[in-house]
C-alpha cells in the first residue's frame, strides 16, 4: 500500500478519535481542576481529619498504576449496580487520577507565600474565605500555572490509556487503522504526531497565559 | 470473600510477575540514566558551532517527542517498528526500550537540572588545573549532580514502575499481564485487580519514604550540590 493511500484511508479514522481524545482531555481536565482545588483547600484546612482524608486519597491515587485504576473503575462500577457508559468512566478515572496532583500543586504554591501575608491580612480583620480568595489565590497562581500546564499535558496523554477500555479515542482508533492498512509504523507515526502536536499547541498557548499572567502583575 | 482467598492462592505467581514488573523498571532506568546523562553531558559540552547546533536541536526534538507522545503509542510504535526490521526480540526487550528511550527523555532534562545547580567555577578551576574534559565530568561534575538528583532519580524510579503496566499490552507478562492471565483462567475480575493495585501501591509507597529520605538528607548537606 502506497504511503498516500495508508493516509487517506487512516487519517479520518484518526481525526474521529482525536476528537474523542479533546473531549475526554476537556471533561477530564475540568473534573480534575474542581475536585483537585477541593483536595488541595483540605490539606491546607486546620481539621486533622481532612487533612487525613486528603492525604490519603492522594496517596491511593499517586501510588497506583492509572492503567489498574481503569481497569478497576471499568470492572468495578458496574459490579457495584452502576451502569456507566465507558466513555464517562474513563473521563471520571482521568479527573480522579489527576485531581491528587492538582491538590499537590495547589497545597504546596499557597504553602510556599510567606507568612506574613496570611498574618497581616489577618490582622486587618479579613475573613478566611477572603484571605484565600482575595490574598493568596491571586498571589499562588503564578507559581502554579507552570506546573498545572504541566499536568494537563500528562491529561492529554494519560487518556491514551483508555483505549483499553474500549474507549474509541485516538489511540484506540490507530489500532483500527492498523487493523485495516496492516501499516503500524506508518499509522502509530501519524498518531505520534498528531498528540505532538496537540502538547505542543497546550504549551504554546499556556506560555503565552503565563506571560501575560506575570506582566499583569508586575504592573 | 471465596473469590479472594482463591487471589491469595495464586499470591506466588503474582509475586512472579512483581519480580519481572521490578527488573523490566530497573533496567529500563539504568538505560534511561545512561541516555540522560550522556545527552546533558553532550548538550552542555558541545558548544555553538554549527554542527554542535544541530545535534543540540536533534537532542531537543527527541526530548520533546518523548515527553510530547503518549507512553502506550511509544510502546506500540517500538514494538513494531523493532519487529519490522527484522531481528525478532522478545516482547521483554522491547519492552525494556521502550521505557528507557521514554524514560531518558526524562532524565536528560533531571540530569540537565542537576547540572545547572554545579557552579560553572568548577569545570573552569578544572581546566585550570589540567584535568581533561572527560576527567573534569567523571571525576568532578557528575558526581556531584546524581548526588543532588538522587531523590529526582527515585521519583522517575516510581514513574517507570508505574509506567510499566502498559507493556501487558505488548504481552510481556509482568505484575498487570499476569493479574490479566488469572483474571482469564479463573473468571475472578476484580479481586485480582484490588490485589496488584495492593501491592504496586506498597512499592511505590515504600519508594516515596525513600524520596522523602533522600530530600531531606539532601537539605540537610546544605540544600547545595557542592557541600
Amino acid at each position: 500500500m502506497s504511503a498516500g493511500k495508508i493516509i487517506s484511508i487512516s487519517f479520518p479514522m484518526l481525526m474521529q478519535g482525536f476528537g474523542v481524545t479533546i473531549e475526554i482531555s476537556i471533561f477530564g481536565i475540568i473534573i480534575a481542576i474542581v475536585l483537585g482545588f477541593v483536595i488541595g483547600m483540605l490539606c491546607l484546612s486546620q481539621s486533622t481529619v481532612l487533612r487525613g482524608i486528603a492525604r490519603v486519597y492522594i496517596k491511593i491515587f499517586r501510588c497506583t498504576p492509572f492503567m489498574v485504576q481503569v481497569y478497576l473503575a471499568y470492572f468495578g462500577l458496574p459490579a457495584l449496580g452502576l451502569k456507566i457508559p465507558a466513555l464517562r468512566i474513563g473521563i471520571l478515572t482521568l479527573g480522579l487520577y489527576n485531581a491528587a496532583y492538582i491538590g499537590i500543586i495547589l497545597e504546596s504554591g499557597i504553602r510556599a507565600l510567606p507568612k506574613g501575608q496570611t498574618e497581616a491580612a489577618q490582622a486587618i480583620g479579613l475573613s478566611r474565605s477572603k484571605i484565600f480568595f482575595k490574598i493568596l489565590f491571586p498571589q499562588t497562581l503564578s507559581v502554579i500555572l507552570p506546573p498545572l500546564t504541566g499536568q494537563f499535558l500528562q491529561m492529554v496523554k494519560d487518556s491514551s490509556v483508555l483505549s483499553i477500555v474500549t474507549v474509541a479515542e485516538l489511540t484506540m482508533m490507530t489500532q483500527k487503522a492498523v487493523g485495516i492498512t496492516f501499516e503500524p509504523v506508518v499509522v502509530y507515526v501519524l498518531t505520534a504526531l498528531l498528540y505532538w502536536g496537540l502538547n505542543l499547541i497546550i504549551e504554546f498557548v499556556t506560555k503565552r497565559i503565563e506571560r501575560k499572567h506575570r506582566i499583569a502583575q508586575l504592573g | 470473600m471465596e473469590a479472594y482467598s482463591t487471589v491469595w492462592k495464586y499470591m506466588p505467581l503474582l509475586l512472579k510477575g512483581l519480580r519481572y514488573t521490578i527488573l523490566i523498571s530497573i533496567a529500563a532506568i539504568a538505560i534511561a540514566l545512561v541516555i540522560g546523562t550522556v545527552l546533558s553531558v553532550i548538550r552542555a559540552s558541545v558548544g555553538n558551532s554549527r554542527p554542535a547546533r544541530v545535534v543540540k536541536a536533534i537532542i531537543g526534538i527527541y526530548i520533546s517527542f518523548v515527553r510530547g507522545t503518549p507512553v502506550l503509542i511509544q510502546i506500540y510504535l517500538i514494538y513494531q517498528a523493532i519487529a519490522m526490521v527484522g531481528p525478532k526480540f522478545s516482547p521483554i526487550v522491547s519492552g525494556i526500550i521502550a521505557l528507557s528511550l521514554n524514560s531518558g527523555g526524562f532524565m536528560a532534562e533531571i540530569v540537565r537540572g542537576g547540572i545547572t545547580a554545579v557552579p560553572k567555577g568548577q569545570i573552569e578551576a578544572g581546566k585550570a588545573i589540567g584535568l581533561s574534559g572527560a576527567k573534569i565530568w567523571t571525576k568532578i561534575i557528575l558526581p556531584q549532580v546524581f548526588r543532588v538528583v538522587m531523590p529526582q532519580l527515585t521519583s522517575e524510579f516510581i514513574n517507570v514502575i508505574k509506567v510499566s503496566p502498559m507493556l501487558s499490552i505488548i504481552a510481556v507478562v509482568e505484575l498487570t499481564r499476569t493479574a490479566q492471565r488469572l483474571v482469564n483462567n479463573t473468571y475472578i475480575t476484580i479481586p485480582f485487580y484490588v490485589a496488584i493495585a495492593v501491592i504496586y501501591f506498597i512499592v511505590c509507597a515504600l519508594l516515596e519514604q525513600l524520596v522523602n529520605y533522600q530530600k531531606k538528607r539532601n537539605s540537610m548537606k546544605g540544600g547545595k550540590a557542592v557541600s
